[in-house]
């Protein structure tokens, strides 16, 4: 029986090569439109989050003494998608008080998600040595500072005292939202010599979490520190949230949905045209068992095909697209296999069980 | 000639729908072939021929009337049953040849007794190959065959399993007149040497000087003369 089985499904290989190609194509189609879409999708809706962070790129900020140790728990809270470790110190300069930002560490950003101070540098460079500062760039007009000149900082707790940095380079925002100019820890430790009472922690929530509830979390992790909450800020990245998940879990479906009927489609055409000699293979004695497992094989092989091209073309891709993230697109391929494999066997099974199981006669008039 | 009764058809009816009209293609025919016995069914396009030899085959179950096979009710039997008789008693040739593309002619003449789990598959259907004149050619692809190699190989495949009963629809309405008529030879040749029974259709009246029993589909029925 498996010998024959295995010369029906050759037949059906070679019978109709554009069907394969197609199926073969369909597939690849769908599982590289699915995977571009995830981290494609999962980007704009982080950017669209991100731009409803219009007074500052957080959504809460835990300041006071030995903070930072609090970022050991925060995966038992959920719903952060980053955060900073950052010391916040205060100096005045010719223009007024300014706060200076030295950043110690952050989280790995989740795949998809900006990193919080989405800064570049207009003029120079980052802060590298600890007498080095960037300036913000209203900052940097407001003084007529530019890079390499020297500035003087004066600390708020002894001001008789001043700092010496020299500029290195001048930053802006990307996102048009606030900024702070930068220092180094070591900077940072020259303004303020106990620099653990100036520590905070920055962090960044996903949507989807209630703020109030997560800032009652770190009260009770934390009851000294000051937690201050951007709930009204955070309101509309929720909302942002909503509108980007739907049009994402939409565009998959829509997706998903295309690719797997596509393919039962060619596939079920595929078996119309050779509806005839199915007729003459059950009036020559092949039992209709036999033609529905050699079409059920070459259907899954098929899509085995299809899958195993269409991953490796996807990954092929991502690695010359680097900015999309691989690791999410790796993602979008399995929920793709997941939905396509079964579901395109299953319509694949029933398309073969719709032809075969016509009366021979029946399948004989189709010549 | 073995004159046992193998095949018969009794009063058959077998109505179509076509839109809102039904039409009447077999009404009341009735036809019996002997062991051995090669009958010709004429009649015109559209008469309801092949729907007869579909009807006779197994394959499409009548309105009304009877068709056995030594006795045997063909319609009482399972879906299954049979399936397996026809595997078993009956070979079939189709006006299209219908081989497998991706198989040799030596593959696709094996076809039926790969079905039917047979020993020696290979042997056997070489040896039929042989008989209809196609040694030389059982390796070759359908593609590389011309028509009438083709439907000889199909002639090999309804043979291979000693049927006692052969169905021929057509069988030279794909072919020109010199392929046609070895074609024939070759089907009657070999049609006779396994003493089968064969019923075949067709509307080229050349064809009756071969047949032991010419009968003519008239009007939904089975005739002996034309009109």
């Amino acid at each position: 029986m498996m010998p024959t089985i295995a010369r029906l499904v050759w037949w059906g290989f070679t019978r109709d090569r554009l069907k394969v190609a197609f199926m073969v194509l369909a597939m690849v189609g769908g599982m590289a439109a699915y995977a571009m879409l995830e981290p494609t999708l999962s980007h704009v809706s982080a950017t669209s989050m991100q731009m409803w962070r219009t007074e500052v790129p957080w959504d809460i900020s835990i300041k006071g003494a030995g903070v930072h140790s609090l970022a050991e728990s925060f995966s038992s809270i959920g719903g952060i998608i980053a955060y900073e470790e950052v010391f916040l110190v205060d100096a005045i300069l010719p223009r007024g008080q300014v706060t200076l930002l030295a950043l110690k560490a952050h989280s790995e950003p989740a795949a998809g998600t900006m990193p919080m101070f989405s800064l570049e540098c207009v003029e120079g460079k980052g802060p590298a040595a600890e007498n080095e500062i960037a300036l913000t760039q209203e900052l940097s007009e407001a003084l007529g500072l530019t890079v390499g000149d020297p500035v003087s900082l004066l600390p708020v707790e002894s001001p008789e005292a001043p700092v010496r940095f020299t500029v290195s380079g001048v930053l802006a925002a990307k996102m048009r939202v606030p900024t702070l100019p930068v220092i180094t820890e070591e900077g940072a430790s020259r303004v303020c010599p106990d620099l653990s009472r100036y520590e905070c922690i920055l962090v960044m929530l996903d949507g989807r979490v209630d703020i109030a509830r997560v800032a009652s979390a770190f009260r009770k992790l934390a009851p000294h520190a000051q937690v201050v909450t951007l709930e009204e800020q955070y309101r509309g990245v929720s909302t942002g949230f909503g509108y980007a998940g739907a049009i994402r879990s939409a565009a998959q479906v829509i997706t998903m949905v295309v690719a797997t009927a596509s393919l039962i489609t060619l596939f079920f055409l595929g078996e119309k045209t050779k509806s005839y000699q199915m007729g003459v293979l059950k009036a020559v004695g092949v039992p209709s068992s036999w033609l529905v497992l050699s079409s059920g094989i070459e259907g899954v092989m098929i899509l085995c095909a299809g899958g195993a091209l269409g991953w490796i073309l996807v990954v092929r891709f991502y690695e010359i697209a680097a900015p999309l993230s691989l690791e999410s697109a790796m993602r979008g391929l399995g929920e793709m296999l997941e939905v396509l494999l079964p579901g395109g066997a299953a319509g694949i099974i029933v398309a073969s069980i719709t032809v075969i199981s016509r009366p021979v006669a029946s399948l004989l008039r189709e010549w | 000639m073995d004159t046992g009764l193998i095949l018969s058809g009794e009063k058959i009816v077998k109505s179509y729908r076509s839109g809102d009209a039904t039409i009447r293609v077999l009404d009341g025919a009735t036809i019996t072939i002997s062991a051995g016995e090669m009958v010709v069914l004429f009649g015109p396009s559209g008469s309801g021929k092949t729907t007869l030899l579909h009807v006779l085959a197994g394959l499409e179950q009548p309105d009304s009337g009877s068709v056995s096979v030594n006795g045997t009710d063909v319609y009482s039997l399972s879906d299954a049953r049979r399936s397996r008789m026809r595997r078993e008693q009956f070979g079939f040739i189709f006006q299209s040849f219908n081989l497998l593309s991706s198989m040799s002619a030596l593959e696709n003449v094996q076809i039926p007794l790969w079905t039917l789990g047979r020993k020696n598959a290979r042997g056997l259907a070489a040896q039929v190959l042989e008989r209809v004149g196609l040694a030389h050619r059982m390796h070759h692809r359908p593609a590389e065959l011309s028509g009438g190699e083709q439907q000889r190989v199909a002639i090999a495949r309804a043979l291979v399993t000693q049927p006692k009963m052969v169905f021929a629809d057509e069988p030279t309405g794909n072919l020109d007149s010199s392929s046609a008529s070895s074609v024939m030879n070759c089907l009657v040749s070999a049609v006779r040497d396994s003493n089968a029974g064969c019923l075949l259709v067709t509307h080229n009246a050349q064809w009756g000087e071969l047949a032991d029993r010419v009968l003519y589909l008239i009007d939904g029925r089975v005739e002996v003369e034309p009109k």
